[in-house]
């Protein structure tokens, strides 16, 4: 009631200034109306009884001046007279000022774009009703984090008692086509109450109620419907069907995972209908994730208990169906976990959030190289600005007071880099989370400025640069009257302490560039690694290209000879220097696993293996080699026997060194293959996973799947130059088959590198920026030094010194304040740069090249910004110098 | 600001609310109680009264309220509130407590 009250009168007496004051003014004029009246009646003329009263009141300014405090009229005058103050201060050193407010600007900017992301990805809830309420539930198995099938879904959806509501939403995605769409919408089959669980009504429109129809995201309506509002009914084409488009989203709601938008939801009802065999009675595919809404008052640890009896009960029963004993004891083993999905399924942030919380300090630690600056800005500053510091608390301002008006000065610098920063990150944010789904368009994070972002940014620009304030305001309101009046301001020791305060400060912005670019450093040796080492292909020399001829009505011989013609064409061409076809090429992002046996030996549960399909030419084409028996030829028609290859990891861990030739393998329901030759080890899904057994199948022996192949090609030199030339080629085989652009092997590695790349090259902007900055502050220190030692430096040159010994002096106080800072920063990197581990491949954290290699960069950069102070200082004229004072 | 002010400072406030308790009163009408009630030992510097006034106010221990008063003046007058009731209350207890240690020691040492 009463802080109601006082704001109240304050913000009366702020707002209703001119009347508070005249009701001030009015009752004073009462006062001493009454008291002249009391005089004039005791006798006195009205000029004596008014001079009596006057003498009795006091001095009715200072009474007004208490009154107007009391009230604190004046603390927001004061606050209005400071910032008016600060501005023309920073207007008399307009250079200075613009580098601090440019340093804070950079680095608040790179913070609030990476923190936008962090905001959009960990902390935004999602945009559904009491989004606290759901949970993700998960499987935990022997390879990690795993899904669930459709049956496991209606279990728990109709035995559990702790939800009210179970939603299922695939992992996968599913896509549909627009023809002439920059990018084809990516969309996800859902349990038909998946709307209803979240609590989320169409904009437009209504939900799908039919299998054949859809729910489509506000972001697609508007990018390929032009925000059509006619747009329900008309038809979105997923596979061969048309969709019925039902309704349109909310603009807010874009899906369940944070950073990948969904353009459309179709039922679950839908699935029979696209895929030509149901998943949905299937107990083996597990390709689905499920979210829960708590009951009112259940506790999430109480759900997963519910849900845990359940699950042990469908496990009992799967696992019962399977013959094999460990393969049983391994399901029995797969475990429940929950988690909140309060801001959405966890899939991208588990890949996702540590880069970017690295990334995080990462910015943070740029931040305080930013807020160092202004801090030896104001240092320096202070010291010019003794004097006129002397004069006020001479005229008698309090050093509370003085402190205010400092702080008023820094917050103005936070204010203006903060707002600065700001526009900077509305274009950071969209180039780091492009960045960080570099080559992956489904990727965004809609990261735009929300109350959080703007909160954070807010926070920290005011933050640093009080923080950075706080020193100098409080060394300079210590400053003493008279000395600083008297004009003296060499015989202080404020310059030497002050100087030594910057000097600390630029040892301290050393160590942290150090650490940054020692973290980029390592990124970029891990990524080179990543795509150099040998991954038993060659990378460098490889075209591939997608075909389809199924999609134009090829089937069975016509198929076959359609391929049969490519490859003799491609292999004709000049700079082929070979060319196959797969089903598979390596490290696209996806492959297929069959379970493996060795004939005449007991199935080994678990015995999985990577497959592909290849036609003869594929190893040469790849480089890879061959190590035992042959590749594949066209004798291997559809009427010898079946045959495949093997790897060399699947000959050692199957056959552990004896011959693999000629021995009968089974290969998922196929029998009786036999072994012809033995390849080296490739990577198949990713260039980091371990040695992995793999089999290979002749792609051309038998019935050509409808699915297509990839043409892969060796070439001789450069591969991208071939490349058109290969479409042509290609494309004139058959007219009515499609000849995409053909994409360099290491082009589509690449894009299996996105996380790395978008790291690395984030980490290096933002190292990058770090040594601006440092260098920026040494720069602006030792020129300030040089500046104030002018008189010294005279009068050693008068006494004989050369002026390359002052240069020298000057070079080699900067590359002392490296060394400190390199001295910190080494052990800070060691300790710190541990964080990476699991982001480096074949790299260790404390490499000591990658070190050292740091360290020298920071003192090549120190001794460029030391060079112009140092020249400066060496053509010091004594004479100049010596009269200067 | 003179010393016989600053040493009643605290008191003053104590003067004020007691005054006020008794019936709403203007500025004037204050100052000329407070002198009247203490004679000539207090030496309240008339000018002194406003500043504390307009502190209680904002403290919310009085509230003021322009009225008309005699011979067609307006002036503002200050009335206790509920919660200046209670500090009054607390302050008179503490200042009896403190006069009564103050005599203790002048008259024993």
């Amino acid at each position: 009631m009463r802080v109601l009250r006082t704001i109240q009168l304050r913000l009366r007496s702020l707002l209703r200034s001119r009347r508070v004051e005249q009701e001030l003014e009015a009752e004073l004029r009462d006062h001493l109306e009454r008291q002249i009246d009391v005089h004039r009646a005791a006798g006195l003329s009205l000029a004596d009884a008014r001079r009596a009263a006057l003498r009795e009141f006091g001095n009715v300014a200072s009474v007004q001046e208490q009154c107007r405090d009391t009230r604190g009229v004046n603390w927001f005058e004061d606050l209005n007279r400071d910032v008016r103050y600060a501005f023309r201060s920073m207007r008399r050193s307009p250079g200075a000022i613009l580098v601090a407010v440019l340093s804070l600007a950079l680095a608040i900017g790179a913070n609030t774009a990476v923190f936008s992301v962090v905001n959009a990805l960990m902390l935004r809830r999602l945009p559904v009703v009491r989004p606290q309420e759901l949970l993700e539930i998960g499987r935990l198995t022997q390879y990690g984090r795993g899904n669930f099938s459709y049956p496991i879904y209606e279990r728990f959806r109709d035995e559990n008692t702790v939800f009210s509501g179970l939603l299922t939403v695939s992992s996968g995605t599913i896509e549909a086509a627009i023809r002439g769409a920059e990018r084809q919408p990516v969309g996800r089959y859902v349990s038909p109450d998946f709307f209803e669980v979240l609590g989320i009504s169409p904009a437009i429109g209504r939900v799908f109620s039919a299998p054949t129809q859809t729910v489509i995201s506000y972001g697609l309506w508007q990018r390929e419907f032009a925000g059509d509002p006619q747009v329900v009914g008309r038809t979105l084409d997923i596979d061969t069907i048309a969709f019925t488009i039902a309704g349109v989203l909310p603009r807010t709601f874009t899906g369940l995972v944070a950073g990948r938008p969904d353009d459309f939801f179709i039922s679950m009802e839908s699935e029979p209908l696209l895929r030509r065999r149901s998943w949905l009675r299937n107990r083996d595919f597990n390709w689905l994730t499920i979210v829960g809404r708590l009951k009112p008052g259940v506790a999430p640890s109480s759900a997963k208990a519910n849900l845990d009896v359940i699950f042990a009960r469908f496990l009992d029963e799967f696992a019962s169906g399977l013959s094999d004993v460990e393969a049983q004891r391994r399901v029995r083993a797969h475990r429940l976990v929950i988690e909140s999905a309060r801001t959405g399924l966890s899939a991208v942030r588990r890949e996702f959030s540590r880069p970017v919380l690295l990334l995080m300090g990462a910015v943070g630690l740029v931040l305080l190289i930013a807020s160092a600056n202004v801090v030896n800005l104001l240092l320096a500053r202070g010291t010019a600005r003794r004097r006129e510091i002397g004069l006020r608390l001479a005229i008698g301002a309090t050093r509370g007071r003085l402190v205010r008006q400092l702080l008023t000065e820094s917050a103005m610098l936070g204010l203006i880099g903060g707002v600065a920063g700001l526009a900077i990150a509305m274009r950071g944010t969209r180039a780091i989370a492009a960045l960080v789904a570099d080559g992956d368009p489904g990727m965004t994070f809609s990261a735009g400025p929300d109350v959080a972002v703007l909160a954070f940014t807010a926070v920290i620009s005011l933050g640093s640069a009080l923080l950075a304030g706080i020193v100098p305001a409080i060394r300079l309101s210590r400053t003493t009257v008279a000395p600083d009046l008297a004009g003296d301001t060499r015989a202080l020791n404020l310059t030497r302490s002050v100087t030594l305060w910057n000097r600390a400060l630029i040892a301290v912005q050393v160590a942290l560039s150090l650490l940054l670019l020692a973290g980029a450093s390592l990124l970029l040796a891990s990524l080179h690694k990543l795509r150099t080492f040998d991954a038993g292909f060659d990378r460098e020399h490889v075209l591939v290209m997608g075909l389809n001829p199924a999609k134009a009505g090829y089937e069975g011989d016509r198929l076959l000879a359609y391929y049969r013609e490519v490859l003799e064409r491609v292999r004709q061409m000049p700079r082929v220097r070979a060319a196959g076809l797969s089903l598979v090429t390596p490290v696209s992002g996806g492959g297929v696993d069959l379970t493996f046996g060795v004939e005449g030996r007991p199935a080994e549960p678990d015995a999985m293996v990577y497959v592909n399909e290849v036609s003869d030419g594929y190893f040469a084409a790849l480089g890879t080699r061959l190590l035992l028996g042959r590749e594949f030829n066209r004798a291997d028609g559809p009427n010898s026997p079946p045959i495949v290859i093997v790897n060399d990891a699947l000959s050692r861990r199957y056959f552990s060194g004896q011959n693999p030739m000629g021995r009968r393998v089974r290969l998922g329901n196929q029998e009786g293959l036999e072994i012809v030759g033995v390849v080296a080890t490739s990577k198949y899904l990713s260039l980091r996973e371990e040695d992995h057994p793999a089999v290979y199948l002749p792609a051309l022996q038998k019935r050509v799947q409808a699915w297509g192949l990839t043409l892969v090609v060796g070439t001789s030199g450069d591969p991208a130059a071939l490349g058109p030339a290969l479409r042509q080629e290609v494309g004139a085989v058959a007219a009515a088959v499609a000849a995409p652009a053909a994409s360099t092997l290491s082009a589509q590695i690449d894009r299996s590198l996105v996380k790395e790349r978008g790291m690395t090259r984030l980490l290096g902007a933002f190292a990058a920026l770090a040594l601006l900055l440092a260098s920026a502050g040494l720069y602006g220190v030792l020129g300030y030094a040089v500046t104030r030692r002018t008189n010294e430096i005279g009068v050693r040159l008068a006494l004989g010194a050369t002026p390359g010994t002052v240069l020298w002096s000057v070079l080699r106080e900067s590359c002392a304040l490296v060394a400190i800072g390199v001295a910190i920063g080494v052990p800070a990197a060691l300790a710190l740069t541990r964080l990476l581990a699991s982001q480096l491949y074949d790299v260790t954290p404390t490499d000591p090249w990658v070190l050292s290699g740091a360290a020298a960069c920071l003192f090549i950069v120190a001794l460029a910004a030391a060079s112009q102070p140092a020249w400066r200082a060496s053509r010091v004229d004594p004479l100049v110098a010596l009269r200067y004072e | 600001m003179s010393k016989p002010t600053d040493l009643v400072q605290g008191t003053l406030d104590l003067l004020i609310l007691k005054i006020v308790a008794l019936e709403p009163m203007h500025g004037w009408a204050i100052a000329q109680r407070i002198s009247q009630m203490s004679g000539d030992v207090l030496q309240v510097g008339q000018g002194s009264l406003y500043p504390a006034l307009h502190k209680l106010e904002q403290q919310g221990w009085i509230e003021a309220e322009w009225r008309d008063s005699e011979n067609n003046r307006r002036a503002k007058y200050y009335t206790l509130t509920r919660e200046g009731r209670r500090a009054l209350k607390l302050e008179s207890a503490q200042w009896e407590r403190l006069s009564a240690a103050i005599s203790l020691i002048v008259r024993h040492a």
